[in-house]
């Protein structure tokens, strides 16, 4: 049987047996699956050190017809990207990347827009020390690849435009939007969200939308966006001007739109975050 | 016979198929073989614990390279399970002690800092009387970000810290490294 080949995206590993391993990644060509590679552990020719988390590689694999995981012949390193493990920052926001489009991605579901932001946001975290928007410009980029683009212009109640509203918003996860100071009386959930971090979220919207990440069509994000073009090119402008107030808004603001949509509970920035020095995150990690 | 298939089905790397071959040949083979392996599988259970110093196994608290006053308490070679500190101890180089953290970081595993004997390495530090901690932890990406780690954690206390060199195959395992590629790392180690 000839074996398949497409570029792919490890998002998690573990160690099966003696010498195999399992490994889950993120490929273009099929989506997320899962597939055994015997023999990992041993195999420098096969396997040259290319099965690690956020290794991007070329993958030869065939499908098994009675098994979920398909068999691996062999990965071969297809772009390093060794600068994301020189600071734990940088380690810390590749596993959120990973984490994240593993809990929102289902097997089998074939697509390669969430490849595609997961390659750029990698590329853009060996680049350079993640920022105050880095993340959140990725979260925003993975809604919209997966059929959930948040309502942030107008009310999810009145259609009005949320941007002529002077006092804050409620922003509710469920409703994937916001209401206005006038609807948001009917809704106890979600959050309070004030005209900067609204304004922030907006910018962050336009440029995922330019760069033509996660629309379902080819723009010029993918292996682009490390060169400072895709939605990282706002990157700067918006870490300018947002406060620290606000940079946890819109960090808390993703988390209550993603929550509907991811199966778990995301643990790197929760676990790592506290013991990152990185000045830019207020103190308290990347969030 | 059954039990004892299932029991063993319960061990790394041991399918049905082995299992059964193993009960096998526990069956046919004599009393004293039985009874010697059970013994030997109660006291590793009952008489291994880890050394309060080190964390490594040991029968004895502090262990053997703790207690050895001909090696170096200066030194602290810090590496992710015991099973790595047998590999190093078996190349023959290190001459120091050893902290064991007992895994890595990974956090998509749920495994953050406070899973690890972090703490308890800086209480080592605090201590005093360390001059250099090398960290050991594997070559794979976890490794790495543990070393990153004990490098924040305990480079402020004024304590140099180097990392074995990189001659060690990416996403390798150090407990199935050979002996001399694990003494030409040591010897490699750089600053952190
Ligand atoms: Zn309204
Ligand atoms: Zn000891």
């Amino acid at each position: 049987m000839r074996f398949e080949s497409t570029p792919a995206i490890v998002l998690r590993t573990r160690e099966y047996g003696e010498s195999d391993k399992i490994v889950t990644v993120l490929s273009r060509a099929a989506g997320k699956f899962s597939g055994i590679a015997k023999g990992a552990k041993r195999s420098q020719r096969r396997f040259p050190g290319t099965l690690e988390i956020f290794s991007h590689v070329t993958l030869d694999y065939k499908r098994r017809p009675h098994s979920e995981l398909a068999f691996l012949e062999r990965a071969v390193l297809l772009q390093p990207w060794p600068r994301l493990l020189n600071t734990l920052e940088r380690f810390t926001a590749a596993s959120h990347v990973v984490e994240l489009a593993d809990k929102m991605s289902v097997e089998s579901e074939v697509g390669d827009d969430l490849y595609r932001i997961v390659a750029a946001t990698l590329a853009r975290l060996n680049a350079a020390e993640p920022g105050p928007a880095t993340l959140r410009l990725f979260e925003l980029a993975a809604l919209h690849a997966s059929g959930y683009r948040p309502e942030l212009v107008v009310c999810r109640g009145c259609t009005r435009p949320l941007a002529a509203d002077r006092g804050p918003v409620r922003l509710v996860g469920g409703l994937g939007g916001a209401l206005c100071s006038q609807c948001r009386a009917r809704e106890e959930g979600g959050m309070l969200l004030s005209n900067e971090a609204l304004d922030c979220l907006g910018t962050l919207q336009v440029a995922v939308a330019r760069a033509g990440l996660g629309n379902g069509h080819d723009g010029d994000g993918g292996h682009d966006a490390h060169d400072g073009h895709g939605p990282w090119a706002v990157e700067g402008a918006v870490a300018a001007r947002l406060s620290a107030r606000a940079a946890r808004e819109v960090a808390l603001a993703l988390d209550l739109l993603l929550a509907p949509h991811l199966r778990g509970r995301l643990r790197s920035l929760e676990l790592l975050g506290p013991v990152l020095n990185d000045p830019v995150s207020g103190g308290n990690g990347l969030r | 016979m059954q039990r004892l298939v299932e029991e063993l089905k319960r061990l790394p790397g041991i399918g049905e198929k082995t299992a059964t071959r193993l009960a096998f040949y526990v069956l046919r083979c004599d009393h004293s073989f039985a009874a010697d392996l059970a013994q030997a599988l109660l006291s590793v259970k009952e008489q291994s614990r880890l050394c309060s110093q080190c964390f490594g196994l040991t029968e004895q608290d502090p262990c053997r390279i703790c207690a050895d006053p001909r090696r170096h308490p200066e030194e602290v070679c810090v590496v992710e399970e015991p099973a790595d500190m047998l590999a190093l101890e078996r190349a023959q180089e290190y001459r120091g002690h050893y902290h064991v953290l007992g895994g890595a970081l990974a956090p998509l595993d749920g495994i953050g800092p406070e899973h690890l004997r972090c703490a308890e390495l800086v209480e080592r530090v605090k201590r005093g009387g360390l001059s250099e901690i090398i960290v050991a932890t594997n070559p794979t990406a976890e490794g790495e970000a543990t070393a990153l780690y004990i490098a924040r954690l305990v480079k402020p206390h004024g304590v140099r810290v180097t990392r074995i060199a990189r001659g060690l195959p990416v996403g390798g395992d150090l407990e199935y490294t050979d002996a001399i590629t694990l003494s030409k790392s040591l010897e490699g180690r750089r600053e952190m």
